[in-house]
């Protein structure tokens, strides 16, 4: 008799302070009843966390624990195949750190990643400006513009930008030699080279990377008060003044996010360095960090530890950004 | 929307100043080489494969391209292609009719 009017004290959590004033009768059942309540609103957040933490700790936790195991083990093909992993300390890291060749990667990589997301900034803030400056025909043209390249996914404009580049046939190589008159340039490779090899990919990476940039400043641009610019037009700010002192300092926020995106995806950029490579291209000379732990994965400890290496670059490069961010969050 | 900052505040009675006029050039050439690449995408799809490899490239398909984006160049196939690749590999897994004879999306 007791069980169910206990249970439903317990289930009942609307009315958790009402609930045991109609069941006294019963006064040996509502103590447990009574102290069972508020422990079980103390655990109900944590309850609801338990979906989302599962899901971060499976999909995102799983993979970085084993990586990093991985990494301190001997992991090669005959491992795949079910030989017990062997424990081999630092000997992965030492090999990788003391290779000449992946300190170049590593150099390339930065370099790519800083040139890349700095390009990306300053076109997509200067777009971002332009938007707000003219006229509603030329705004949504532009932003159709951008929405259609942001839209098309990744194989495809790199398919395209292949055959841009291409040669032979390619619009860009056709441009320079026929109303350029650049006679030399008619069947260039682009790709040969490794310093134009990264010309190429980072037109492509700005070209995918502005439209998100320029997107996101616009909506920061917006929010900036109507109040602020009109009143610092009529202290004579003229119109630079007042973009540079007043509405860029007041999205700022905006622009720390979108720049240590920025940074983390260039860092990373896998798919059109590969794509690239695949077209004709020396792959040794034009490895970054990506491609190059792709092209270890036959070894999954040397893979593994070069992720992790890797791991530790892209946290050096943003730690700046997040502490800054994490300050700016508890103000 | 901060008028101020979009520069309409007092001028729009007045119509788009010079300068305004030609920032919005800009804005249309920029959006114009952003769109570029898949305007090329889309292009490249209406032209057959000897008009796509040539030494000028074709700016603006100017005959109707539908017969040729199924892949039916005439450099390729002299034959009526079957335009499903599983479609060669013995009977389909559907009832071989009148109506299925030539593809919906042809």
């Amino acid at each position: 008799m007791p069980a169910p009017r206990l249970s439903t004290a317990a289930v009942a959590p609307p009315a958790p302070p009402r609930a045991p004033v109609p069941v006294p009768p019963a006064a040996p059942g509502t103590p447990p009843a009574r102290r069972r309540a508020p422990f079980r609103s103390r655990m109900g957040p944590y309850l609801l966390l338990v979906p989302a933490l599962a899901a971060i700790a499976v999909g995102l936790g799983y993979p970085l624990v084993r990586q990093f195991v991985i990494s301190f083990q001997e992991y090669g093909l005959a491992q795949q195949f079910g030989r017990p992993a062997e424990w081999v300390g630092l000997d992965n890291y030492v090999a990788l750190l003391t290779d000449s060749y992946v300190w170049a990667v590593i150099a390339r990589s930065i370099a790519f990643c800083l040139v890349n997301a700095g390009l990306t900034m300053a076109i997509g803030i200067a777009l971002a400006v332009l938007m707000t400056k003219v006229g509603r025909a030329a705004r949504v043209t532009l932003q159709v513009g951008m929405l259609l390249a942001w839209g098309t996914p990744v194989l495809a404009t790199m398919t395209v930008w292949q055959w841009l580049f291409d040669s032979q046939y390619g619009v860009v190589n056709w441009l320079l030699a026929e109303p350029l008159g650049m006679e030399s340039m008619r069947y260039h490779s682009w790709l040969i080279e490794p310093l134009s090899f990264y010309g190429v990919a980072t037109v492509i990476v700005v070209w995918m990377s502005v439209p998100f940039v320029a997107f996101t400043v616009y909506a920061g641009l917006l929010q900036v008060p109507e109040e602020c610019m009109e009143a610092a037009q009529l202290d004579g700010a003229n119109a630079w003044q007042r973009l540079w002192s007043l509405a860029i300092p007041m999205v700022k926020p905006v622009l720390f996010v979108v720049a240590l995106l920025q940074v983390i995806w260039d860092l990373r950029v896998f798919t059109q360095i590969h794509v690239l490579q695949r077209a004709g291209a020396p792959t040794r000379e034009t490895h970054l960090l990506g491609t190059y732990i792709y092209s270890l994965a036959k070894e999954f400890s040397m893979a593994g530890a070069m992720a992790t290496i890797m791991l530790v670059i892209t946290l050096a490069l943003t730690v700046f950004y997040i502490r800054r961010m994490l300050r700016e969050e508890q103000l | 929307m901060s008028a101020a900052l979009v520069g309409r505040g007092r001028r729009g009675a007045a119509g788009p100043t010079a300068g305004r006029r030609l920032l919005g050039v800009l804005a249309v050439a920029v959006s114009l080489v952003w769109v570029f690449p898949v305007y090329w995408m889309i292009s490249s799809a209406f032209l057959p494969t000897n008009e796509l490899r040539t030494s000028e490239p074709t700016f603006f398909p100017s005959r109707a391209g539908w017969a040729t984006s199924g892949g039916c160049s005439p450099t390729r196939r002299s034959t009526p292609p079957s335009r499903s690749p599983w479609r060669s590999r013995g009977s389909p897994w559907w009832p071989r009719s009148s109506s299925h004879s030539s593809p919906r999306w042809r």
